[in-house]
């Protein structure tokens, strides 16, 4: 180890007013961003206060920055995918496999008295099976908005690379999602003839 | 084409595009399963942006914000550059007290002399910050804080030691830590950082005022 560094950080408004300051202004865009990652109220509110818990060690950089808002999203977006078991509701699995599991009947809950709660559901589902790249990827840039480039900043990675990425999650979730229809129809058929 | 670029044509607004760019990406997707399987994802995932988001429950914030505070947190990474520039460059630009203390090679603690030290009102509380530079990465090093004197740490109180393992990365690693001022006898907070064989030791003293 080379030389040691210690620093008094000065009096005033104290580390947590600052940070609280920096952040709840943001509080609102991560927690969407969370939810749309997580799809649960609660795995959202955990993966938010992950992401202060990261950053307020960093408060100094935090405040440094013209941006905070998209530096805590990339926070965010690491720590939901380099967590190995939070915010994992599900392991991913073979096409094959999801298709034969997703075929056996299972009673109709009362989120699906809508078409809306179905579509929701099924989409729940399909989304729970993609990787979690893939899922902070499609949250990101299809739901969010976020462009390609912008994406490039936060995750380092070529804009080819990214681009890659994201036809290959479009094209697996959109598969899922027509699994998801096929098993929705076969528990329907079911249903009718029990 | 390529699938992607006919995927993009097929789900951008149509005054980005042509209308041949729009009618040769609709022939490919019309032959590529993938591409309709895309753009039909495309489409659900732009529908759920409008999809309402329930709300948080309430004091969500506040929880998050305790949970950042009220703990020691883990030993973050961070790059060279940014310790030299906001460390350094700005603690001279603005004044702000700042020690600079360089350590035998380890195992080994910094003498008295050159022990750094501050001072701090009754009840005062102040974010008292460790940084190491390490030039590879120490994989589940210990940390080691223990108090003596009348301090403590905000969001540990009672506690007089705490011990905990984490992984540092290469460069230099910062540990913040919310010193609270008990009495006004002072006294000293020592921070370990142990790997291995190796120890490397942290002394600050803390001065009552009053």
């Amino acid at each position: 180890m080379g030389m040691a560094i210690l620093t008094v950080i000065p009096g005033g408004r104290t580390a947590q007013q600052r940070f609280e300051a920096l952040v709840r202004p943001h509080y609102a865009v991560l927690y969407r961003t969370a939810y749309r990652l997580t799809r649960s109220v609660h795995d959202a509110e955990d993966l938010v206060q992950e992401v202060c818990v990261r950053a307020y060690p960093r408060l100094d950089e935090l405040a440094q920055l013209d941006n905070p808002r998209a530096w805590l999203t990339c926070v965010m977006q690491r720590v939901f995918i380099d967590s190995t078991r939070r915010y994992e509701r599900s392991h991913v699995e073979s096409l094959e496999t999801t298709r034969q599991e997703s075929l056996v009947s299972e009673a109709p809950g009362l989120a699906e008295q809508t078409d809306e709660a179905q579509k929701s559901r099924r989409l729940d589902q399909a989304w729970q099976r993609l990787d979690k790249d893939q899922r902070a990827l499609l949250a990101l840039h299809d739901i969010e908005g976020y462009s390609l480039a912008e994406l490039t900043e936060m995750t380092g990675l070529k804009e080819g690379t990214l681009k890659s990425r994201l036809h290959r999650a479009r094209v697996k979730l959109g598969k899922l999602l027509r699994y998801e229809e096929m098993a929705a129809v076969a528990r329907a058929e079911a249903g009718a003839a029990s | 084409m390529k699938c992607e670029r006919a995927v993009e044509l097929l789900t951008q607004s149509p005054g980005r595009s042509t209308a041949d760019g729009r009618r040769l990406a609709a022939e490919h997707a019309a032959t590529c399963e993938d591409c309709r399987s895309a753009i039909e994802a495309v489409h659900r995932l732009r529908g759920e942006s409008l999809a309402r988001v329930p709300a948080p429950r309430t004091g969500a914030f506040e929880r998050a914000l305790a949970a950042a505070t009220s703990r020691p947190a883990a030993v973050t990474a961070r790059p060279r550059t940014f310790w030299a520039g906001i460390g350094v460059g700005a603690a001279l630009a603005a004044g702000l007290a700042i020690a600079v203390v360089s350590f035998a090679p380890w195992p080994g603690t910094r003498s008295a002399s050159s022990m750094p030290r501050i001072t701090m009102a009754l009840n005062e509380q102040r974010d008292v910050s460790i940084s190491l530079a390490t030039p590879e990465a120490l994989m589940d090093a210990e940390i080691h804080v223990v108090l003596s004197g009348a301090i403590g740490l905000s969001g540990f109180e009672g506690q007089r030691e705490l011990r905990w393992r984490t992984d540092l990365d290469s460069g230099v690693n910062q540990l913040t830590l919310p010193v609270v001022a008990l009495g006004t006898s002072g006294g000293q907070l020592l921070v370990e950082v142990l790997h291995g064989a190796k120890r490397r030791t942290f002394v600050v003293d803390i001065r009552g005022l009053g």
